[in-house]
């Protein structure tokens, strides 16, 4: 089928870069949306079914979060498109004051169920099996249903290790796509459509869409098709050649990254916004994100720690009683994980946090131009001051911009 | 309402009767558990009747300490030890920390009355507690943990309390009952009212030692400090614990005697009318009438699994003061919202009585309903949030369902038993009672089309459970199986 566009879409954001890291990439930006301000680099925590996994909207919003995901393709089954037009939307569905993201679906992990051709994804509903047709038009029409601030393009995700020219197909379909997903959104001056970067790892499929999807000049670009196996160092490269590539007054985002090392790499890379359920759903497997490391809290060794999650954590639950916070210990958690859902919600809490805590520490960082060393002191803190366990890959994709990890002159 | 204290040092009783109503049992009170500072002006009371909340591993189920601090007051919580202790109880980690329970499970005051402690009622035992395997000892107590079937000496017990009490804490004295015939279902047992079989002569008498015994020495040990409850035994007449009923009276006279001075424990030794397991709750007729008089000026405290706000009035009705609350959260499990409200608007003649709430299961009838779960309600939920919001919630399985649901239905509850206590102060509570009755259908089905949150502790049923049907369907089939 031949395209009969290119369309160009309309921006209902604005995007200003406030600080430039002078050594690599990284960049400070203000950008505001329909419902609010996101001050980036950002960690957008995700509530797929319009609610992030125990949490009220208010204890999001006392965390400091700005923007949140939903999931178009849970929201479109429940409650629905009908419901979600009665109600007005899905700020109001949840009550939620400030900015939405709806990302469509991982498609890569019900790849095996779905058929892609042409006119959108066929495939059986998990639910209840019945057959079920996805196109880009109607998953904008979802989208324009939920009322999000940003949409996301339906596009032709293959999984990151495939080989061949399904990748090219697919790369080339994604930006067919993005033509009828621009032309199909009723409601470009308040839903910004953000196109996806597709191309595998194959560097000149990627500059292909990142020149073609930039040309629809959409008010923001994912970069899309990546955090699915494959190896951290081929990750750093693609997300590094497609921001080279891509225009540098717009927001970039990579989805589902959402590991401290990876985030941070990213920034270092020239990436805006983040998402991932990690941080979530470890909570619920009672783990802990600190800047030490992950701790599995339902180990026997926290059940007489009587110590907060962590040390000087900010957080509602490490907070001490004395300051106003729950005072939550590593024993409590220990009590509670796995076997009482509010343990999960309170570590839950602290997860959260700590990845929007990490974003705005960065950002403060970069503003200051003090990012490579913020970068040095974050990994050293991390592997206990021990440089032979930093992580080659991003010893390498940090050199790249210029930041060399292991040189201690700053 | 407290006068000042006189600068004697006779402490005030734990429980005080403000208003007697002339024809039922119903009475409005104050219950201060700390004897120490008990009459002060920033002393945590519960003005009765009221209700208590069972914690579950020590929270309050579905809810964290910061919205519990915010949008839920309790009037009180229940937790037992049985949660907290593995094989060696005094080397558990809770023993081990050195601190209170109430700092090891973060119950904080509510925002909104910093110098509040919401007071908590220590127990070995579970409200509702799952039947053992073995039966109580002399000297054990055999209770439920994490790690299986345990026998908890008394004497670890009291070293624990000790240990774990503060100043607004309520000693629940162990309990010696018979062992519990399980019930095949545990929640279908709490809603049934199987009556207590009388026990026999032999078993009669040993609950009369050994609780005589357990009794007497939770008094001795802490109510100089704290107020204890201590059990009047089901299934057995007045008669027969008669002489039990007689030592826990005369643990006021020797320790008036012994230690000089003018401390009245057994004002701070309410009786608890105990109904240890959901299949035995007709322990709620034990007959305070029947009972010596020092038994009418303390504060009665109920256990039993309540059936709902109609069984809350019948036992305010009888002259409970505090009643369990376990019912609020079997409720919210079933996904349901409490609409109830006591003194409200009468009925009509020909009005047709309505239900005490709504399922929020039924998307069909609230997928875009945007009101309140309850008209007028000032809940954190019914102002933020609607049913729309909730029976989304529940349809996709989320965990935010519940805890929007307790808060509300917390809420509720409470509202409930001001507007009775409000009642007994203006000599109303016999026609809003009976106003009550006549709107409201008494029960509800906990009608859970799509299963209710995950099982947990609480919830647990251990006899049987290897062949009883589970609470909950898997979420999840295999692909291929589906039609």
């Amino acid at each position: 089928m031949q395209s009969v566009f290119p369309q160009v879409a309309k921006s209902a954001l604005t995007y200003e870069v406030v600080a430039q890291c002078s050594t690599s990439k990284a960049r400070a930006a203000n950008m505001t949306l329909p419902h609010g301000l996101v001050e980036t680099p950002m960690f957008m925590p995700v509530a797929t079914q319009a609610s992030l996994k125990g949490l009220t909207p208010e204890q999001l919003e006392d965390l400091g979060c700005k923007i949140c995901l939903n999931n178009t393709y849970h929201l479109g089954l429940k409650p629905g498109k009908d419901v979600l037009d009665a109600i007005g939307g899905a700020h109001k569905l949840q009550s939620w004051p400030r900015n939405i993201l709806t990302g469509i679906f991982q498609m890569v992990s019900l790849l095996k169920l779905a058929t892609i051709t042409e006119e959108g994804v066929r495939f059986l509903s998990p639910h209840d099996g019945t057959p079920m047709l996805l196109t880009p038009e109607h998953s904008i029409e979802l989208q324009n249903s939920i009322g999000s601030d940003i949409i996301m393009q339906l596009d032709d995700v293959v999984h990151t290790l495939t080989t061949g020219p399904r990748v090219e197909e697919a790369m080339h379909r994604s930006i067919r796509w993005l033509d009828r997903c621009i032309a199909a959104n009723k409601n470009p001056e308040r839903q910004n459509l953000f196109a996806i970067i597709q191309g595998g790892l194959d560097l000149d499929l990627r500059r292909t869409c990142c020149i073609e999807m930039a040309n629809r000049d959409t008010p923001g670009i994912a970069i899309g098709g990546l955090s699915g196996g494959e190896a951290k160092e081929q990750f750093c490269k693609v997300v590094s050649y497609c921001t080279d590539l891509l225009p540098r007054n717009k927001p970039i985002y990579v989805m589902g990254v959402g590991y401290a090392e990876d985030m941070l790499v990213s920034v270092a890379l020239g990436v805006d916004l983040f998402d991932c359920v990690y941080p979530t759903r470890t909570a619920r497997f009672g783990n802990a994100i600190t800047a030490k490391g992950v701790l599995n809290l339902r180990n026997k060794c926290f059940a007489t720690d009587y110590g907060p999650v962590e040390e000087d954590c900010t957080c509602p639950i490490c907070t001490p009683k004395s300051n106003g916070g729950m005072g939550i210990t590593r024993s409590l958690i220990h009590h509670l994980a796995a076997k009482e859902t509010s343990g999960a919600h309170m570590l839950t809490l602290h997860n959260v946090h700590y990845q929007l805590n990490l974003m705005r520490a960065a950002r403060q960082a970069i503003i200051r131009d003090e990012f490579p060393s913020f970068l040095k002191d974050f990994f050293a803190t991390l592997h206990g001051g021990n440089k032979e366990k930093f992580p080659q890959w991003a010893v390498d994709a940090l050199r790249t911009v210029n930041i060399d990890l292991l040189d201690d002159s700053r | 309402m407290a006068s000042a204290p006189p600068s004697s040092v006779v402490p005030l009783p734990a429980f005080r009767i403000l208003h007697s109503h002339g024809h039922t049992l119903a009475r409005l009170g104050l219950f201060s558990p700390s004897a120490v500072s008990r009459g002060k002006s920033n002393v945590s009371v519960i003005p009765t009747p009221n209700f208590i909340l069972p914690t579950s591993r020590g929270t309050i189920p579905h809810i964290t300490p910061d919205n519990a601090r915010k949008h839920v007051a309790v009037p009180a919580v229940f937790v037992c030890l049985e949660d907290f202790v593995d094989r060696n109880a005094l080397k558990s980690p809770i023993a081990q920390s050195k601190r209170t329970i109430r700092d090891y499970i973060s119950l904080l005051p509510p925002l909104s009355n910093p110098t509040h402690q919401i007071p908590i009622f220590l127990s070995a035992r579970r409200s509702c507690p799952v039947p053992t395997s073995q039966p109580n000892s002399e000297n054990t107590i055999s209770i439920v943990t994490n790690d299986g079937f345990r026998q908890l000496p008394i004497s670890d017990y009291f070293t624990l309390v000790s240990q774990l009490k503060d100043e607004e804490t309520v000693i629940v004295a162990p309990v010696d009952l018979p062992l519990l015939i399980p019930p095949s279902n545990v929640l279908d047992a709490r809603r049934a009212s199987k009556p207590w079989k009388h026990i026999g002569g032999n078993r009669a008498r040993k609950m009369v030692t050994r609780n005589e015994q357990w009794s007497v020495s939770t008094l001795k040990n802490f109510a100089t400090q704290n107020a204890v409850i201590v059990p009047l035994l089901p299934g057995i007449s007045v008669g027969e614990q008669a002489p039990y009923i007689d030592s826990i009276l005369n643990v006021k006279e020797s320790t008036r005697v012994s230690d000089g001075h003018s401390y009245e424990p057994v004002e701070h030794a309410p009786a608890s009318e105990t109904a240890r397991d959901g299949s035995l709750t007709s322990s709620r007729t034990v007959d305070f009438g029947n009972l010596p008089s020092g038994f009418n000026d303390i504060l009665r405290l109920n256990l039993g699994y309540q059936n709902g706000p109609h069984d809350v009035i019948a036992a305010v009705e009888r002259g409970h003061d505090l009643v369990c609350g376990d019912w609020i959260t079997t409720t919210t499990d079933a996904g349901i919202a409490f609409t109830f409200e006591i003194g409200g608007n009468s009925m009509m003649p020909n009005d047709k009585k309505v239900d005490i709430g709504i399922s929020l299961w039924d998307v069909e009838l609230y997928a875009a309903d945007l009101s309140a779960l309850s008209e007028e309600c000032e809940c954190y939920t019914c102002k933020n949030h609607h049913r729309a919001y909730v029976a989304h919630l529940l349809a996709a399985k989320e965990m935010l369902a519940w805890t929007l649901l307790q808060i509300h239905n917390i809420h509720t509850v409470n509202r409930f038993m001001s507007a009775i206590r409000d009642a007994i102060k203006h000599d109303k509570f016999i026609e809003i009672a009976a106003d009550f009755r006549r709107k409201y259908i008494p029960q509800m089905e906990g009608v859970t089309p799509g299963g209710g949150p995950r099982v947990r502790g609480y919830q647990v049923k251990l006899a049987g459970s290897m062949t009883d049907k589970k609470l909950n369907e898997s979420p999840f089939q295999n692909f291929s199986n589906m039609n």
